[in-house]
Formats: C-alpha cells, structure tokens, sequence
C-alpha cells in the first residue's frame, strides 16, 4: 500500500527561510535532486543543521528507498560510532561541521531551489518502507534504535494534525527553537509541513530576542515550538513578544506557574505534550489548568506488571513508558512517577546508568555515581557525581566530556573515599544522598 | 591566578557563577582571557540562555546570535564584559 511522499499543493508554500520562502514543489524538486546524487543502496546519516536542507535530505533518502538514520546527539564520537556500525553509509551535512569523520560517502545537502518538480509526479511510498531509525540513549550504553516505518510517521502526523495544530484559524505559522533531528522537533517541524496545512519557519533561534524576532517575521496565527528551559527564558528575559496563538512545550515537565504566565503575557494558550521517541507525541493538557493529561487520537494505554504500555495502530509495536501512569476517568491520566533512569535535559534523553557506566569505564576511576540530586535548586535538571579516584576532577569531567553531551556533565563532582555499597556491591540511594549532603 | 578583574569584570563573574549556580567556583578563580565555552569554565547551551536571560535582566543588554560580535562575545569574561558594557543603556 503506497502514498504520496507529501500531501500539500504545489504552490503551497512548506518552509520560510529569513528571505526566502519554499513551496511543495521546489521541495519535491530539491529533493529529486538531491536523491540522484546519493550512493545507491546506502544508509544516510543525516546531521543537517537547517530544517529545510535536512527536510530536502529526507525526502530524498526515503524516495529512494534508503534509511535515514539519526544519530542519538551532535558529538562527532557518537556519529562516528554510527557511521562505523553502518558500512557504505552516506553522511549528509550542510555546514562543514565535523570535517574529522571517517566515512565513505559524504555530501553537502542542496540548497538550491532551482527546478520544479512537476505536479503528478510525487513519488508513492510503501506503508512498510523502514524510513528513519531514530538513535536514543540506552542505559546499556549502545545507542537504542528507534525503527520508524512510513506508516507510522504518516498517520502519526495525522494524529498530531489533529490536536497540536488544531483549532486554529488561518495559515499557521510554526517557529520551533528545538532541533529537526530528534523526534519531537522531526514530528513538528519536518512531517508537519508535508502533511499538514502550515508553515514552518527554518531558522532554530535561541536567544530569547532572536526568538521574538523570527515570531515578529511572520503574521498571526504562530505557533512556538518549543521545551519548557527556553519558554522559562523567554518570560525571564521579559523580551517583547508577539502574540502567539499557541505555545507547544515538550521533552520534561512544564511546571504549571510558566504555563499561566505565558498565557497571561503573549500566548492564547499553552498546550504541554508528553511523549516518547518510541511512540513520538502521545498526550496532551492544557497545563495551565493542570489538567490530567489525554491521549491523542489512536492511542491507548493498557497496564503489564505496574509498567504503562502504549500503542496505536500505526505503531508496529506496543511501547513500555519508562513513567508511571495513573489512569482517570475518560481515558485520561496523570503521571506519578518520572522513570528514576531516563534524563531529559534542554530536550536531550540521557540514562542515569550509561552516564554512570561511561563514568567507570575512564582510567583511573575506580568507583563513581552520576546521580540526580534531591531537593536540588537547580531547575534544570543536572546531574551531579561522586567518585573515588586520585586522579584531579577536571581530568574526569575532560575525559567525560570526549563521550557525553555537555548538558549531562556532572555538576558538581567530588571526590570521595569510598561510596556506600552493600556486601553485594550494591548501592544504597540513602546513603549516596547522605553522603552527598556530607559533601556540601 | 589571573590577570587583574577590572571591577565590571567582577561583577560579571559574580554574575555568571550566581545565575549558573556554578557551586565551588568564586569570581576571582575566573581567568579573564579563558574561553567561557568548551574549556575553561566549560559552560554549555543551557548556560548561554540562562547567562542571556540574567545580563538582559541585569544589565538590559540583549544577546542576538545574528550580532557578529556574539561569535567572540563569549569567547571570554573580557570579551563579555566589554560587549555588554559597550551596549547597556546608560
């Protein structure tokens, strides 16, 4: 069973650069291009920048019938880690960033947009074609791959077409400060546009001015895609903002005090979306009225062992949440309880134990924890770390930092003579907080 | 440990080890001339917004990645310093 590769008019208009703007068409054109130029047969590893050369990068790969694999982050060990699990891969890239890979193909993405793709020709796609492997964090320290099939990233847009960008009068206008490559910002700013009737605007700003700038170049109705860090700076900044018809915010909890306060300041409404790279977006509230939260369309939820299973009929199969789930009447429910392992911070998924065990495996470390403090003031979510060692904690961290994410860097680490583990080796979580508290 | 801390030097590095919570580091350990991001105090994105949000607050100077002084503004507390002290309103 086959459908269109994208389902918009061709003169609709999908991306809006700062001084250009890309219509279905020259998309499909780009990407016809584009895909005459990929080594036959190979994976793709894209790690495009811009939204709109990693769109165009996509669509060719999945037109051609070959995987477009997303690396877990942006560190040039992990994608070529990647690029070594995956012989013959082709590496996309737009901006010359990682000039040190290894790889055997690697291409610049077209910018061009030169060459219309005439209307009829749009390429049919098989519901079962392998499309995307997203790579997350896994606690056993191999990256998890996230299989995305072209039936579920369809439907699954569909899905979210009819809650995230519902409801809202006009030709939407979609500006997100979270990256395309992971799954959130890839459902919301790459699916959305070939499915969906609206905008999104190509640029990934980051400071709060830059945000109220690319928010002020496009007319009403806007929608901000956003994570609940850069919301809170945009209200701390107190910059000056246009009105926005709905904020969405994603990746950790939004606390509820943010939500009412962007509604009272310049958003008509702030939607929270809580989902996985498993099942991609799964529910929503308006967290404002801290409300429980409800299932987008086509999910269910079911219980196995105290574990929250999801699954959907496009999903090819059911998902353990890693967060407790408390049901309430009318298929909605509250979380009770945050998996103790998974971390999300400024939108990157962590493992408390790959973080711990990327700890242990440097030299010179003979026994550590990387654990998220209790009753911290830091909002952000940060990890902290003890370790025994002789070796100085700058060393440490530097080591670390050739492995992980910056957002995951203890902060702090101290070193300790001895951590508290049982006859059998195992650690005590109250004696680790107390011994921390010792430490401050 | 560092060369001298002009006194907007050292209110910024005050600054940047308030808003960050950067525990154990005091002002006068920062080495004017080192890198902010990277090495040196090893900051990362998160701390750029929220150091962005503090100076906006503090000082009403606002942080634009498109500024082509924002590529070398936080290339050190010297650099930071005498960006924003250029751009605040008297």
């Amino acid at each position: 069973m086959k459908s269109p590769l994208l389902e918009r008019s061709p003169e609709d208009i999908l991306f809006r650069g700062r001084d250009f703007e890309v219509t279905a068409a020259q998309l499909l054109g780009a990407a016809k291009r584009l895909s005459q130029l990929l080594p036959p047969g190979a994976a793709v590893v894209n790690v495009c920048q811009d939204r709109f050369d990693f769109t165009v990068s996509l669509l060719a790969a999945v037109s051609a019938n070959q995987p477009v694999l997303l690396p877990a982050n942006r560190h040039p060990a992990t994608v070529q880690a990647l690029l070594d699990a995956t012989p013959g891969a082709c590496l996309i890239h737009d901006d010359d960033a990682m000039p040190g890979l290894q790889v055997a193909h690697r291409i610049r993405a077209i910018s061009g947009l030169e060459g219309r793709c005439e209307a009829g020709a749009v390429p049919g796609i098989d519901d079962d074609q392998l499309c995307v492997v997203a790579f997350t964090s896994g606690s056993t320290g191999v990256p998890k791959a996230n299989l995305k099939y072209w039936r579920t990233l369809r439907a699954g847009t569909r899905v979210n077409g009819l809650r995230l960008f519902a409801g809202l009068a006009g030709d939407i206008k979609v500006v997100a400060t979270v990256p395309s490559q992971h799954m959130y910002g890839l459902e919301t700013t790459v699916l959305a546009p070939l499915f969906l009737p609206l905008q999104v605007c190509t640029a990934r700003p980051f400071y709060p001015s830059d945000v109220a700038a690319v928010l002020e170049s496009v007319d009403a109705p806007r929608v901000l895609v956003t994570t609940p860090i850069h919301l809170k700076a945009l209200l701390s900044a107190k910059v000056a903002l246009p009105r926005v018809a709905r904020v969405i915010s994603a990746t950790a909890p939004l606390p509820v005090e943010h939500a009412r306060e962007a509604e009272a300041v310049f958003a008509d409404e702030v939607l929270e979306v809580y989902g996985c790279t498993e099942t991609g977006c799964l529910a929503s509230r308006r967290c404002a009225l801290d409300e429980p939260w409800r299932l987008l369309p086509d999910f269910s939820l079911t219980e196995s062992n105290g574990v929250s299973v999801a699954s959907a009929p496009h999903l090819h199969e059911a998902v353990e949440l890693n967060d407790v789930l408390e049901r309430e009447a009318d298929g909605c429910f509250r979380i009770v309880g945050r998996s103790a392992d998974i971390l999300n911070i400024a939108g990157k998924r962590g493992s408390l134990s790959e973080l711990t065990m990327r700890l242990l495996s440097i030299p010179g470390v003979r026994d550590g924890i990387v654990f998220v403090p209790a009753g911290g003031r830091d909002d952000v979510g940060r990890v902290a770390a003890m370790v025994v060692t002789d070796r100085p904690v700058q060393a440490v961290i530097e080591e670390l930092s050739r492995v992980v994410d910056p957002v995951f860097l203890p902060r702090p680490m101290f070193i300790v003579d001895r951590l508290p583990r049982s006859e059998v080796g195992k650690l005590d979580h109250k004696a680790v907080n107390a011994l921390w508290m010792a430490q401050r | 440990m560092n060369g001298n801390l002009s006194p907007e030097e050292r209110q910024m590095a005050q600054l940047i080890v308030e808003s960050l919570n950067l525990e154990g580091t005091s002002p006068d350990d920062i080495d004017p001339e080192a890198p902010l991001f990277g090495s040196g105090l090893s900051l990362d994105s998160i701390d750029a917004l929220e150091l962005a949000v503090a100076i906006a607050g503090r000082y009403g100077v606002h942080l634009k990645a498109e500024d082509e002084e924002t590529q070398r503004v936080f290339s050190s507390l010297r650099a930071l310093t005498r960006h924003v002290e250029a751009n605040k309103a008297s």
